[in-house]
């Protein structure tokens, strides 16, 4: 064993993240596509020659990184022992430790003399792989054949020849191939200044010291990592959340579980219970949900420092094939970012029960990608307009949310097009953009408030198209905080605003000349309960402008002078009046509770007079809140079978409010079930 | 220039003021050191002056560095600005781009708004993006977005309507209705600060150029009265952030172009050494007591941007390419689980480091060095701090309790290790990041720290040179003294070049010229004098980003542009679409009037022969070596000498380390041959 002095492990651990960093630049100097060298949909990264995750930049994604590791042992389960100099390795392969199959990732092996040392990795976003749709990406894809080339893991170059047949065949399929060649190219230029840079830190420390850095900044990263789940109370924490579909006139929502298990310094993660994979674009690999998990914990551990594969070592996952968090062939997996925004969600869910103090309430959940498109009648040319706008994130102990700021799934693009951008380059008039009043989940520390925004249509052919969610289940507050509001789309015609049929989607929908789109993105999840939130700051939002006085006065039991400053006296005598705005439920056992019909959703059977308490009706969706700070969500069905004053929950549900039978929940209404909304699949259970 | 004439420049900053009195009779300079007073900077300024006793009515020119507008911005002390804006958005300034700076934060927290709601002010209006007006500004509508308020209850105003950068005719036309309401108020029109598109931040720049008005407007009528009492008769010139000076009037109208005051002199100064010694590549590493600042200077030439950012706002004033990192001689080092760190905490000049004396616990890179004794124990930093070793020492023993196998010195130099380490990683940045070879460049190290750290520097960089100026602490002063008055114009104008009239970009390049004469016209400025440096802004439709073509007319052939476009896309980026259509977005004009060049760096002296003042056992990589101490002001041009060897100055100690070799040139840099560490 070398001598290592810890200095030395700080200067090559520098010295190996100043190679990623140098890939990064690289990338963005020589790559042919805006996606890459504008949007930085691309990340590097460096493994070591056991495929371990050893150095990252503070800018590459973690949405791309995190799930790399997956990405290296499938390549190295391939060609384990057939690595040489001059080998370089490629896949795309979404089931196989890939995202979706536009990033493409490089795998280079760099070798000292005979020992292979590190590999150099890079995944880029290619703006088109083939597919049904130019781009690849298609919200209507039912399979994953209509998403593109899927590559599993390749040796594109073999000991330093290309293997060109290969490398044609893959160009054929995909358009614009001279572009896709350009950032293939660029890829391999980042690889190569890594091989070169590495191989003059090699130099310099020499091999065994260079290993023996690599190896103790992981075990560090790994006892830390250990140290901090040590730290947690034993146990199982629960969590289960949706994703929204549709099929067939059914609302239909796909069921999302994840149990945690800490257990002395290991941490097992179970997906079991999630819905079978859909023949729609929510499907994703193990890689992506595992990612989404260790994102959450890094966030929820030590958010500052750059990951390596020491944050991986005391975990373990388990996903049944065939689910929508393990998808396997022929479903598509184009929208594999809505997977691992909820199991992130998913992760800090049952974290927060352990870890109260690091919790914040929920975010948008989902990347709102808005599509306008059609002719401009300016230019005769036809135009796609496409933008991703953010929401609030959620309130915590320390401080309330911000509003309209890229939330921990985000990464660090720009959410935000500038307006006169927008104008510039697209036949759209943004009529408006503001902060949405009363869009903030409230709480102690409320969630930020989500952004309003219009866009009007100037020329006459275009339609309308949305990917997005938390449009019916809304963000969640937690430890009595409220939700968040929906991300809610609708078009204005003639001063008339309709709401979209399906919240969240739309596809092709036709827009007049002069149409608003007018988008509304979610708020984040409030932390704590209302009326304990300081008057004072209940009175700057009013005086903002950014809530209503009635909201103030009725939910957190703030009375303001006409001048707009508490009125100290009046809000104690609110606050000691105000009502809970839960009922408090015995619960009751039951064996299953979830039920529908490609997807699966909770039931909350309740008795007549918990219904007439509440104002509830069939179908309306609520919330249960137990033991722990996050909420459980599902769908009211009154029965007469229950005894009064009760609520009906499963294990699971049990399990996750940490509440048993007979102990007492609060029930809240989230959103009432109105005329125009589509039925739940409710009836072709084939759970029941 | 006449006879007995005299340049002062005066460049405040944090710890220290620097003035530099140049006799343009004798081709001489004085220079000088004062504490520098953050409460008031104006008496430094003074107080530097009289230091270097100088009487101001034979001086032509002074020329001032300041960071009154950075330090106000940056403690959040600029003034309450009332925001104008177009109907709907309001909240732009709020909104931003959405970005976050950390991934994993859950917790991370959006920057405060520039500007509380209740301080924004929707007037019905609107612009297109062609710059038609599809709403005209009407008097009533300002009168009535104002009605609740008293608009002299403010210190400032901002006007910032959509597509103003377009056409500004309304925003003028609020700003002059606003103007009858708001009294003296001073008013920050977003056309006029800077007329680029892209909302947010341009509104964020001229909220943050109306926060700082009130302050420098005081701060420099401060200095103009003393000044005129003391007898001098010209306008006082400020630095700007793009290697220029301006008039104070021009500051008072535009102080967000001050806000890289102090470091873009230290650029100008630097280029104009390394013009003199005939080096065309340099990079250049400006190390204080809390952060480093680094820029390239590529065949003489420097790297501007437009996309700066303070206390995380974003700028889009033009300013020399400057890259900061925080880690300079106040740098802490400290642990964090078994890593150890240096910076961004910085100890500040006060309690600064713990060898100050002044009450600083934490270990610095200023103690680590003291502890390697690279430092003069016995010496006293400027001759104004008082130096203690032990405490250096108990503060860099505090990491013992982590690193229980390291002595005292393996810490000092693990410190200054890990700070090069850093400062490299910035160094990168301006250089490999950009497709530069640092190799290819000469490092120019100047500030308080920069020569202490130079080859160290070099070495981990693998550049063979180092060149290290006369006065290395006050080069941000004499950069003053070589800055030329200039003024940066800009108009977006967003076009498909293939499908423009060439005599578009002409009328363009006409206007902005107009505006350049009227700006010199207003100083009493000769602006048939100016020299005038145009460019574009160009880039292939979907990009976001633009690269920046220089125009050698006035009347520039767009389909010309597009070839060359081509080609420098080319030479950045490795690849170019000859197919794709070019996009123009921004036609900049900067106007010049030129100075004589100013021979500012001879005076080594010339004649006899080194000798050491003494001997100081140095540790290098763990080895205790004997250096000699040579005094700067000792040391002829034409000396060479092998490493080791220390050089002591005024406020700056070089080290040569063992196997470089040093060689002063005949302007009296220092040059170092950088050998093997």
């Amino acid at each position: 064993m070398i001598e290592l002095d810890p200095i030395t492990v700080e200067v090559v651990t520098e010295r190996l993240i100043a190679i990623v960093r140098e890939m990064r630049a690289t990338m963005i100097r020589t790559a042919y596509s805006v996606t890459i060298n504008e949007m930085k949909d691309f990340s590097c990264a460096l493994f070591d020659g056991m495929g371990r995750l050893v150095a990252q930049s503070r800018e590459d994604l973690p949405v791309h990184v995190v799930p790399m590791p997956w990405t290296v042992e499938a390549i190295l389960e391939t060609y384990a022992d057939d690595v040489n100099p001059g080998d370089i390795f490629l896949m795309n392969d979404a089931y196989r430790g890939g995202t979706h199959l536009n990033d493409v990732t490089m795998l280079y092996p760099i070798f000292d003399g005979d020992d292979l040392v590190f590999f150099a990795a890079n995944r880029s976003h290619w703006d088109d792989v083939g597919g049904m749709v130019p781009g690849s990406m298609s919200g209507l894809a039912t399979e994953i054949l209509q998403e593109g080339m899927r590559i599993p893991p390749i040796r594109i170059y073999d000991q330093g020849r290309p293997n060109q047949p290969i490398l044609d065949l893959l160009f054929n399929n995909m358009r614009v191939p001279e572009n896709r060649q350009g950032d293939f190219r660029a890829m391999l230029s980042t690889c190569r200044v890594a091989e070169q840079r590495a191989q003059e830190i090699l130099d310099r420390h020499g091999l065994e010291s260079v290993i023996a850095c690599v190896d103790r900044n992981i075990e560090r990263t790994e006892s830390r990592t250990r140290e901090h789940i040590r730290n947690l109370p034993g146990g199982t924490y629960y969590a289960e959340d949706y994703l929204e579909f549709y099929h067939d006139g059914l609302f239909d929502p796909v069921l999302l579980r994840l149990a945690l298990g800490v257990e002395d310094d290991t941490i097992h993660i179970d997906f079991s219970g999630s819905s079978e994979q859909v023949a729609g674009v929510v499907n994703a690999s193990l890689a992506v949900s595992a990612a989404g998990a260790v994102i959450a914990l890094k966030a929820f551990f030590d958010p500052e420092d750059p990951i390596n594969q020491g944050i991986f070592a005391p975990l373990t996952f388990t996903a049944a094939p065939g689910t929508v968090v393990n998808a396997t062939p022929p479903v598509p997996c184009g929208a594999h970012a809505e997977i691992r925004r909820r199991t992130i969600t998913l992760t800090a869910a049952a974290l927060a029960a352990a870890m109260p103090e690091r919790m914040a309430g929920d975010m948008q959940g989902t990347s709102n990608h808005t599509l306008i498109g059609g002719v401009d009648d300016r230019t005769g040319r036809n135009y796609v307009f496409y933008e991703v706008p953010v929401g609030g994130s959620g309130g915590f102990l320390e401080h309330d949310g911000s509003s309209v700021f890229g939330t921990v799934d985000w990464a660090d693009n720009q959410p935000i097009l500038p307006a006169e951008a927008i104008e510039v380059h697209f036949p759209l008039e943004v009529v408006r953009e503001e902060i949405l009043t009363d869009s903030c989940g409230h709480g102690r520390h409320r969630g930020g408030f989500g952004l309003q925004m219009e866009l009007k249509a100037l020329s006459r052919q275009a339609t309308f198209s949305l990917v997005s969610d938390r449009a019916i289940v809304p963000p969640f507050g937690v430890l009595g905080g409220t939700s968040g509001a929906p991300n809610a789309y609708g078009i204005r015609s003639n001063g008339q605003v309709t709401p979209l049929s399906t919240p969240g989607k739309a596809s092709g929908v036709p827009l007049s000349q002069n149409d608003v789109v007018v988008a509304c993105t979610a708020g984040g999840g409030g932390y704590g309960a209302p009326r304990e939130r300081e008057p004072n700051l209940v009175a700057t939002d009013v005086t903002d402008g950014f809530l209503s006085p009635d909201i103030a006065r009725d939910l957190y039991g703030v009375a303001m002078t006409e001048s707009g400053d508490v009125d100290t006296k009046a809000t104690e005598k609110l606050r000691a009046e105000l009502a809970a705005d839960w009922l408090d439920v015995s619960v009751v056992s039951e064996d299953e509770s979830c039920v529908g019909d490609l997807g699966r959703h909770r039931v909350f059977r309740v008795h007549p007079t918990v219904a007439k308490k509440m104002d509830l009706g069939d179908d309306d969706l609520i919330e249960a809140l137990g033991a722990v700070p996050v909420p459980l969500r599902g769908w009211v069905r009154i029965s007469n079978d229950m005894p009064a004053g009760s609520v009906s929950l499963d294990t699971w549900g049990q399990r996750q409010l940490q509440a048993d039978e007979g102990s007492t929940v609060h029930l809240r209404l989230l959103r009432r079930r109105t005329a125009s909304d589509l039925p739940l699949a409710n009836e072709r259970s084939r759970n029941h | 220039m006449a006879a007995n004439t005299f340049s002062v420049g005066v460049d405040v900053g944090g710890t220290f003021t620097d003035v530099v009195l140049f006799d343009h009779a004798e081709r001489r300079a004085i220079v000088a050191k004062v504490p520098s007073d953050p409460s008031n900077q104006s008496i430094a300024f003074m107080n530097a002056l009289t230091k270097v006793g100088t009487k101001l009515n034979d001086v032509q020119r002074v020329l001032h560095g300041t960071t009154v507008a950075t330090n106000a911005i940056l403690e959040g002390k600029g003034s309450r600005v009332a925001l104008l804006t177009t109907e709907g958005f309001r909240d732009i300034i709020e909104i931003g781009r959405g970005e976050r700076s950390k991934l994993y934060d859950l917790k991370l927290i959006k920057l405060p708004p520039l500007v509380p709601r209740p301080a924004r002010f929707e007037v019905p209006e609107r612009t297109q993006a062609d710059g038609t007006i599809g709403r005209a500004i009407d008097a009533d509508g300002v009168r009535a977005a104002l009605k609740a308020v008293d608009p002299t209850s403010f210190d400032a105003w901002a006007v910032c309507f959509l597509h103003a950068y377009a056409n500004p005719a309304n925003e003028q036309a609020a700003g002059a209705l606003l103007a009858e309401l708001a009294g003296d108020t001073p008013i920050s029109i977003s056309s006029a600060v800077t007329p680029e598109y892209r909302e947010y931040e341009r509104f964020s720049t001229t909220v943050l150029n109306a926060a700082v008005a009130p302050v420098m407007n005081r701060y420099l009528g401060a200095v103009e009265d003393r000044l005129d009492d003391c007898g001098y008769r010209h306008p006082l010139l400020v630095m700007h952030s793009s290697g220029g000076v301006m008039t104070a009037r021009a500051a008072r109208q535009l102080p967000a172009a001050t806000i890289l005051s102090g470091p873009a002199g230290g650029v100008a100064g630097a280029r104009a050494i390394a013009r003199d010694a005939g080096i065309g590549n340099i990079i250049t590493c400006d190390m204080g007591g809390t952060s480093t600042d680094v820029a390239l200077i590529k065949d003489g030439e420097i790297r501007h941007t437009t996309e700066g950012r303070i206390a995380g706002y974003p700028t889009r004033i033009p300013q020399v390419d400057i890259v900061t990192v925080g880690a300079g001689g106040g740098s802490i080092a400290s642990v964090t689980g078994e890593t150890l760190r240096v910076g961004p905490e910085s100890a500040g000049a006060r309690p600064g480091p713990a060898c100050y004396g002044h009450g600083g616990v934490e270990p610095t890179v200023t103690d680590a060095n003291l502890l390697l004794n690279r430092l003069n124990g016995d010496d006293q930093l400027s001759g104004e701090i008082a130096l203690h070793p032990d405490r250096a020492e108990t503060a860099v023993d505090r990491l013992k309790d982590v690193f229980p196998d390291l002595d005292t010195i393996g810490l000092a130099e693990g410190i200054v290790h890990l700070a090069t380490v850093k400062m490299a990683g910035t160094i990168r940045e301006v250089s490999v990041y950009r497709g530069h070879d640092p190799r290819d460049f000469v490092l120019l190290a100047y500030g308080g720290a920069g020569p202490m750290f130079a080859s160290e520097l070099a070495s981990e960089l693998g550049m063979a040179s180092v060149l290290i100026p006369p006065h290395p602490g006050n080069l941000s002063a004499l950069g003053l003294l070589v800055s030329p008055l200039k003024r940066d114009f800009v108009r977006t104008l967003v076009r498909r070049l293939d499908a423009m009239d060439s005599s578009e970009l002409a009328d363009a390049y006409r206007d902005l010229q107009t505006d350049c004469e009227r700006e010199f016209e207003a100083d009493q400025l000769p602006s048939q004098d100016l020299e005038y440096e145009r460019s574009v802004d160009v880039r292939y439709i979907g990009q976001s980003s633009t690269l920046n073509l220089k125009c050698e007319t006035d009347h520039p052939d767009p389909v010309a542009l597009s070839a060359e476009f081509h080609s420098a896309h080319e030479i950045a980026f490795s690849h170019a679409a000859a197919d794709e259509p070019v996009e123009l977005v921004n036609v900049r004009v900067s106007a010049i009037l030129p100075v004589d060049p100013l021979d500012i760096s001879a005076e080594a002296p010339t004649d006899g022969s080194a000798s050491p003042s003494g001997t100081r056992p140095v540790t290098f990589r763990s080895k205790l070596v004997d250096c000699p101490v040579y005094a700067r002001d000792a040391l002829p041009v034409g000396t060479e000498l092998d490493g080791p060897l220390i050089v002591e100055e005024t406020g700056s100690t070089s080290i040569v380390w063992p196997s470089d070799k040093l060689r002063v040139d005949e302007w009296g840099n220092l040059r170092v041959e950088v050998g093997e560490k």
